[in-house]
Parts: structure tokens; C-alpha cells; sequence
């Protein structure tokens, strides 16, 4: 079983990997507001989201 | 949902057969000439020009999936009120002038400006928003606005966070943009403090996965080592496991547990031997013990049971703070206590203009209109009228202030238009000196140790006496085994019961309460109102709904007469500035839908009496019964014959009454009750019933409250309180053990203070939010009695959790200290009983 002494390592550097991401993303912001965010997946008009920029229409 | 088609939110549950509603707000759609508006290519009926305006707006920004994704219609746009025109939950507002959102005196308080070149960030709070697909709406039609960097909305609490560049466009323009889709916004000045605490938030979400990530790597290094028999694994690969093993718990055990060990040391250091020095001595000896191990090439390492403790521990006291943070940040709805916004006097050009308050100066001139909150402590210069101070002083009616008077920042101008000399603003206020008095009461209040605290502290003496004991025997006959038995002992004793199942109880009643409309917002509440024997309570708005409600007597006035009458007590007190006059006004309004006001002649006032007019020719008086009764003097024999009991009379003292004459005798009476709140009789009951000594403080007339507390037999009943009063009231009550407060008002906010539990009630403000424990927004007490059983059970639940730990430590320990148990079962054990103590403690309560 000499692969464990390539798995192991390997696995040890995944978790601090993932655990790195997370902290990235929490210091983002994403995970402050875990309710907002849904709606922009149920509305099927991404258009908002495309033109940030532009200007207003009305 | 997604492919549904667009179809209003509607009120009535059957759309095909009920009136037509408004597509935008679904209320009822007036007949006559039909609004259209043309969404989703289809032609919708809209109910006034201000839906379909918003409506049209809607649709030509390409935002139209709103209306397919909102759970609740959204907010009438017509001037009058609508039937769903203040949603449940959202509390009144004055709005702010435009043009004043770019006013940099007001934008000091919630607008941090970026350096040039760079954006401005602006903390809002939003109103009218009535479900997930409003703040989408919001952020959507925001970020199209040219200059807009970022907007990112909380639904729960109803905040914005707006990020633009101050050189390509002004927030007022945005608000514009908000009004303009039907919504609003207003500062919100807690920004910062909210800032520091999303960050404490943030903090709190990566100890916990960092733990979790750490404990699902470990496991996968320990089972192999569990499961293996001997000669599967080479000594090599174990020890290779183990290292990766130690790896990964290295990051848990500096940075996830860094706040278990902190608060431990605090405790330490202040001699109080709290929940977390258990944890923290458990953990540092497993940790020790594994690192002696792995050093050492032999032994036990019980790298998976710190990393599991750890995430568990973390998980379900991160539970608890996140049940009551959504409780807390449901008190950014409530309303502040004074306005951002005044209306300056220019004294040259004898006009008005929008100004900040906290710009405000000494000798401003300000004008209040009807309606509206005080802003500033001052000096009536202008106007006379009706000021409600219940939510300063307690007092059930409103106090006439005239010119030279001083009216105080937070009371409700009820009457007429006042014109005020500004006195004092801000920190200066008498408001903000009531809260002061507050924040000091509740530093100098000594904290109550919860049951779990006291356990802990007798826990960790008498486990470090057993460790001491142990290490001391094996040494003496078997000082090979000594370390690894001790160790063994340490982790064994599981001090879950205590760390674990506590904050699993506090979220589980937390959540259930919350549904019941009960907002715990401080962790030691739940647990002080079980425990509490006395409760005190204040009369006006807590007890009683503090609106007085107008109740017609008509004495048996035949049904067609009515109208005439109510016709005639209308025009006579139409534009009366009498604090109750509105309130008559509007009863009979409410009775009498169609009625107009019509002509009188003759009108006079006599002040403190009533108003005496003619109607058709004929002279009718309106007022105070002697002031009526003696247009006909013969008549007032059949009042001594009216058969009214002595409560009767006792009553019209306490809630005041006016009555409608003329020359043919008396003819209606009406009586100004204070209804009192949904549960509060049944609720003061209740504790009578279990025996718990029930107070009113108030500051309501002495005769009021004593009605009141005969009607609800409250034997100790003080009236005529000021708040210092209050304070100092149940600081006296304090030395026959725990006090729950429960009120409504800033006149409440030092006994707040001094109180072990505070519960808000009604229409709170965000101020007096602060210091209480709990709130229930809604101001049905029946919420309240369920929070006292919930505590109760609860409590209960503690205690059967730790009378657990109690004989699961008497069995392991000794079987440890013998050197029995295997490394391996004391995990075991250890995982077993915390799973038993989290579900024991969640598990509902039966009545």
C-alpha cells in the first residue's frame, strides 16, 4: 500500500484547499444573506444581471 | 413557480367569483372608468394610477418575473390607506424629503463616503417590503440606476446596503428610483454597529466549517486505525495517518476553539469557573495526550474526538446565536423613537424646509405637523394641542400643551400644528437621558448565573479532585500507566451535558417562540423567565392597548334617530382640537360611513366643558355631563335613575366620557375605553394562579391604575410613577429573586434596565428594543404566557440533561480511572451521551 504515502498527503492538501476556499468566500460576503439570493434563481429574467450598466429604460 | 403564469396575489380566496382585484396590490377595484396596465402582454386591472404607474415601471425595466415569484401582493400606491397598507410586522414611518438624502449633515449618520474616486457606502432601512421577491425587485431596478456599484438587500431585516459613485449620481436620486417601484427608505443609523457585528457572524460560520472540514478529514484517518486487525496496517502507515490526523486538527484547535479557550482563560482569570473550562481542560488534554502519543510512536490518539467535540460544540451554540440573530434583526424593523427629518422655519422668508435633526441648532425654530413625532426637546412658540407623552410618561391621555409649554422629543402630536423653539437635541434630550439611565441600570445590574454555569463550576472541581486522585495512585503502583489513565479520565468525562445541550435547548425554544410571535433577544432570558417569581408590569400599552377606543351608548336612542344624532355630534365637533374629539369623530365615521359634516351656527367653546351650538335651530351642547345636563335641568333627575353602580361611576373617573344633549334631556354618552390587550387578563391569572407576585408600576393617574388592578386583581398597584420610580421599584423587588419587567414604553426603559428579563410589547421602538430581553412585536400577551411555559419546560430539559451527565460520569469515570475503558469506548461513550443530551434537549414540549 505505498500509495497512501502519495493519498495521504494528498488529501491532507485538499482539505486545507477547500477549507481556504470557504474562507474566501466567507470573507466575501456570500454566506451573509441566505435567503435574498434565491429569488434571483426563480425569476427567469436575467437580464439584470447581464446589463448591470446600462441605463435605465423608464 | 417558474413556469406559473403571472397571477396577482390574491386576498379573496376565490378569485372567479369575488370583486376584481388589483393586479399590482390586490385590492378591490373601484368601478368606473378601469385602470389598465399591460404586463406580461397581457392588459391587468389595476386599482388606482399609482399601481399602474409602479406597475409600468415594472415591466419596462424587464423586471416583470416579480409578480411571478412574490409570496404577498405589494403595497396599495393611492393616498388612502388600503386594506393591506401597513403589512403585519412593519411598523409606521415619516418619510424624509428627497432632496435631503444628499444633505451631508444627515448622510454623517449613515453614510461612510469613500475617498475621491471611490464609492460611497449607504446603510438603508427599506419599508413596504413584503417578501423575498421585493428585494430582488430592489437590487434589480437598483443596479440599473447609472453610478450604482452594488446593492444588496436582507429581506429579513429589511435593509439595503447601497454602494454608488458619488460622481456620476446622488443618493437622492436613487431613493428616487426606489419610490418610484413603490418602496421607501429611510436612514438607518445602526450601520456601524451592525457592520461589527456581520463580521463577529462571519467569524463565527468559519470556526464552524473550519471544524466540520477538519472533523470529516480526521475520521477518515482514525477508522481505518479502529477498524484494522493487527498486521493489516504496517507501523509506518499508522503513524503516517496519525501525523495527517494531527495536521488537520492543528487548524481546529487554533483557530476554530481559539474562542472556547479565550472564554475559558477569562473564566479562569475572573475566579469563575464557567461552561468553557471543562471543554477547554477536555481538550487540551486529549490534544496533549495525542501529541505525547505520536512523539513517543505508541498509544492512543484521539485527534477525531477533539475535531467532533469541536464542530459539535461550535455547531450548536452557532444554531442558537443564528435563531436569535434572526430575532434581532427583526428589531431593524421597529420604528426609532424620534425622526431623522424636522421642518426648519426660515424666520425671512416664513417658510419651511427639510432639515436634518442632528443638524439642528439651540433657538431653531422647527414645525411639527399632526400626526408626526417630536424630534427635539423645546418650547412651544406657535399652535396649541393634544400631546401624547404615553411612551414617555405612561400617561393614558394625551396632555394639552399650549405656547411657553415644553413638549419632549418622542411624544406623538396629536392636535394641531406646533411650532417649536428647539431646547435640546439628540444626547440631550430627555428621551436620550432616559436611555442613558437605561444602559447604566443594566452595567450595574449583577448578571444571574444560568443552572448550567453553577453545574459547570461544581463539575470542574470535583472532576480535577478525581484527576488529582488518579494520576496520584497509578503513579504510586503503576506509574508506566499513570499519564495515559489520566488522560483517559480527562477525556472520558464529558462535559456535553453542560456545552453541548444547552445552546441545542435555547435554539430549539428560541425557534418555537418565534412562530408563537415571541422574539427572545438576549440568551439568559429564556431561562431567568421560567425562573422568575415576580412580574411586573406597566399599565398603558402594555396591559391596556393605550389607544383609547370610543364606545357609543345610546341610550336607547331608536336605530333611524341615530344617524341624525351622529350627524349632529360630528358637525359639532369638527375642528375641535380636543385630544378626544378625533376619537369621537372617527367612531361615529366608522358607524356611519356616509356621513357628512354639516353647517352649525353659533358655535362657542367653553374651554375644560365642551362646544354649544345650534343645528337647525335648535341649541345642542356636547362635553361634560354637567355642562350638558344643564340645557335641561328637569332631566338630569332620570341620570340619579339611571341605575349605575358604583364600578360604573368608578369607571367613567378612570377612562372619561362625553355626552350629546340639548334641550329635551341627554341623549348619547360617549366612553373612552382603553381596551385591554388579547391575553392579559388570562396571562395575569395565570401567574396569580401559580402563585408568582404580580406588580403594576405605572404612570398613569393613581385612579386609572387602581381600576385596573381591581379589574385584574393586582394587589400591588402604584401609580403616578416616573421612570426613576420604576427603576427604583423593582430594584426593591430584585431582593425576593429574578424580576421579569415587561412594558411598553421609554418611561419602561430603566426598569428595563434594572430588571433580570425585559419584555417589550406593542409598538416598540428600536431604542427600548435595545434593553429588553425579549419583544413581542404583535402585543398579544397570550405569546407571552407560552414563553413562560416554554422557559419552564426548558428549564426542565436542563435539568433532566444534567442529572444525565451526572450518572454518565459516575459510570465512566471510575471504569476510566481503573484503567478498563479503551480509548476507543471512551469516544464512544462520549459521542453516545452527546447525541442523547442534543435530542433531549430539542425534543418539543408537551402541556
Amino acid at each position: 500500500m505505498v500509495i497512501l504515502i502519495i493519498l495521504i498527503p494528498m488529501s491532507v492538501v485538499l482539505a486545507l484547499l477547500a477549507a481556504g476556499m470557504f474562507l474566501y468566500m466567507n470573507r466575501q460576503g456570500q454566506f451573509d444573506d441566505l435567503e435574498s439570493p434565491a429569488f434571483s434563481v426563480i425569476a427567469d429574467d436575467d437580464s439584470v444581471h447581464a446589463d448591470q450598466h446600462d441605463p435605465p429604460v423608464a | 413557480m417558474t413556469t406559473g403564469p403571472l397571477l396577482p396575489v390574491t386576498a379573496s380566496p376565490d378569485p372567479g367569483t369575488g370583486p376584481e382585484l388589483c393586479f399590482h396590490c390586490a385590492g378591490p377595484v373601484p368601478a368606473g372608468e378601469r385602470v389598465l396596465a399591460h404586463i406580461g402582454g397581457q392588459q391587468r386591472p389595476m386599482c388606482c394610477p399609482g399601481c399602474a404607474a409602479v406597475a409600468n415601471l415594472i415591466e419596462a425595466t424587464g423586471m416583470a418575473g416579480y409578480y411571478r415569484a412574490r409570496t404577498a401582493p405589494a403595497r396599495r400606491q393611492s393616498g388612502e390607506a388600503g386594506a393591506g397598507s401597513v403589512a403585519p410586522g412593519e411598523s409606521a414611518y415619516q418619510a424624509i424629503a428627497i432632496d435631503l438624502f444628499d444633505d451631508p449633515v444627515l448622510q454623517r449618520a449613515f453614510v461612510a463616503a469613500g475617498a475621491p474616486g471611490h464609492a460611497s457606502e449607504a446603510h438603508l432601512q427599506l419599508h413596504h417590503l413584503r417578501c423575498g421577491a421585493c428585494s430582488w425587485l430592489i437590487e434589480g431596478h437598483l443596479r440599473k440606476q447609472p453610478g450604482v456599484v452594488a446593492a444588496q438587500v436582507n429581506t429579513l431585516a429589511a435593509r439595503l446596503v447601497l454602494r454608488w459613485d458619488p460622481a456620476r449620481t446622488g443618493l437622492a436620486g436613487l431613493v428616487q428610483a426606489l419610490r418610484g417601484i413603490g418602496y421607501d427608505a429611510t436612514p438607518w443609523q445602526a450601520g456601524a454597529q451592525a457592520a461589527v457585528a456581520q463580521g463577529q457572524q462571519r467569524r463565527r460560520l468559519a470556526e464552524m466549517v473550519v471544524a466540520g472540514l477538519g472533523m470529516m478529514q480526521v475520521m477518515m484517518y482514525a477508522w481505518p486505525i479502529y477498524i484494522a486487525d493487527s498486521g493489516d496496517m504496517t507501523a509506518g502507515e499508522m503513524r503516517l495517518m496519525n501525523w495527517a490526523g494531527l495536521v488537520l486538527t492543528l487548524p481546529v484547535m487554533l483557530f476554530s476553539a481559539q474562542g472556547i479557550f479565550r472564554n475559558a482563560w477569562r473564566g479562569l482569570r475572573a475566579r469563575h469557573l464557567g461552561m468553557d473550562v471543562p471543554v477547554a481542560i477536555g481538550l487540551l488534554a486529549a490534544f496533549a495526550g495525542s501529541l505525547f502519543s505520536l512523539w513517543q510512536g505508541s498509544g492512543p490518539v484521539w485527534f477525531d474526538s477533539v475535531t467532533m467535540f469541536v464542530f459539535l460544540l461550535l455547531t450548536s451554540r452557532w444554531l442558537e446565536q443564528w435563531v436569535r440573530g434572526h430575532a434581532l434583526a427583526m428589531t431593524g424593523r421597529l420604528a426609532p423613537a424620534v425622526p431623522a427629518q424636522a421642518l426648519q422655519i426660515d424666520p425671512e422668508a416664513h417658510a419651511t424646509r427639510p432639515v436634518a435633526v442632528v443638524g439642528l441648532r439651540t433657538g431653531d425654530r422647527i414645525r411639527v405637523p399632526v400626526g408626526e413625532v417630536i424630534p427635539v426637546d423645546g418650547r412651544i412658540v406657535e399652535g396649541a394641542g393634544p400631546v401624547a407623552e404615553a411612551l414617555l410618561t405612561g400617561e393614558s391621555t394625551p396632555n394639552w400643551r399650549g405656547i411657553g409649554e415644553r413638549v419632549l422629543a418622542g411624544s406623538l402630536n396629536l392636535g394641531e400644528v406646533l411650532d417649536i423653539e428647539v431646547e435640546a437635541i439628540g444626547a440631550d434630550s430627555t428621551l436620550a437621558r432616559i436611555l442613558r439611565r437605561m444602559d447604566q441600570a443594566v452595567a450595574e445590574r449583577a448578571p444571574l448565573a444560568g443552572l448550567a454555569d453553577a453545574a459547570a463550576a461544581r463539575f470542574v472541581a470535583a472532576l480535577l479532585l478525581i484527576t488529582l486522585a488518579t494520576a496520584l495512585w497509578w503513579c504510586w503502583f503503576a506509574p508506566a500507566r499513570a499519564l495515559g489513565i489520566t488522560i483517559a479520565v480527562l477525556v472520558v468525562s464529558c462535559p456535553c451535558a453542560l456545552s453541548l445541550a444547552v445552546p441545542a435547548t435555547l435554539a430549539a425554544s428560541t425557534a418555537r417562540l418565534a412562530r408563537r410571535g415571541l422574539l427572545l433577544l438576549d440568551g439568559h432570558a429564556l431561562e431567568t423567565l421560567g425562573r422568575s417569581r415576580t412580574f411586573v408590569f406597566d399599565k398603558t400599552g402594555t396591559l391596556t392597548m393605550g389607544d383609547p377606543r370610543v364606545d357609543i351608548d345610546w341610550r336607547g336612542t331608536p336605530v333611524e334617530r341615530r344617524p341624525l344624532l351622529a350627524a349632529i355630534a360630528v358637525a359639532l365637533e369638527a375642528h375641535q382640537p380636543h385630544p378626544f374629539a378625533a376619537a369621537v369623530d372617527k367612531a361615529l365615521r366608522t358607524a356611519f360611513p356616509v356621513l357628512g359634516v354639516q353647517p352649525v351656527e353659533r358655535r362657542c367653546s367653553v374651554l375644560g366643558q365642551g362646544v354649544e351650538a345650534e343645528f337647525h335651530g335648535r341649541v345642542w351642547r356636547i362635553g361634560k355631563r354637567e355642562f350638558v345636563a344643564a340645557l335641561c335641568p328637569e332631566a338630569d333627575g332620570n341620570l340619579a335613575a339611571d341605575g349605575r353602580t358604583v364600578d360604573a361611576v368608578v369607571e367613567d373617573a378612570h377612562s372619561g366620557e362625553a355626552w350629546l344633549g340639548s334641550s329635551d334631556g341627554l341623549a348619547l354618552r360617549f366612553r373612552f375605553v382603553d381596551a385591554l390587550r388579547p391575553g392579559a387578563a388570562e396571562l395575569v391569572a395565570g401567574l396569580r394562579a401559580r402563585g408568582a407576585h404580580v406588580a403594576l408600576l405605572s404612570g398613569d393617574r393613581p385612579a386609572a391604575v387602581a381600576f385596573l388592578a381591581r379589574q385584574l386583581g393586582i394587589d400591588d398597584a402604584r401609580g403616578g410613577l416616573s421612570p426613576e420610580d420604576k427603576l427604583e421599584g423593582i430594584a426593591a423587588l430584585r431582593g425576593d429573586g429574578p424580576v421579569v419587567m415587561v412594558g411598553d414604553g421609554l418611561n419602561d426603559a430603566p426598569g428595563f434596565g434594572a430588571a433580570d428579563v425585559a419584555v417589550a410589547v406593542g409598538r416598540v421602538t428600536q431604542a427600548l428594543a435595545r434593553g429588553a430581553g425579549a419583544i413581542v412585536p404583535d402585543g398579544d400577551l397570550a405569546s407571552l404566557a407560552a414563553a413562560i411555559r416554554e422557559s419552564r419546560s426548558a428549564l426542565a430539559r436542563i435539568r433532566q440533561n444534567l442529572a444525565w451527565a451526572l450518572v454518565y460520569n459516575l459510570c465512566a469515570i471510575p471504569l476510566a480511572a481503573s484503567g478498563w475503558l479503551t480509548p476507543w469506548e471512551a469516544g464512544l461513550g462520549m459521542s453516545l451521551s452527546s447525541l442523547l443530551v442534543v435530542v433531549n434537549g430539542m425534543r418539543p414540549w408537551s402541556s
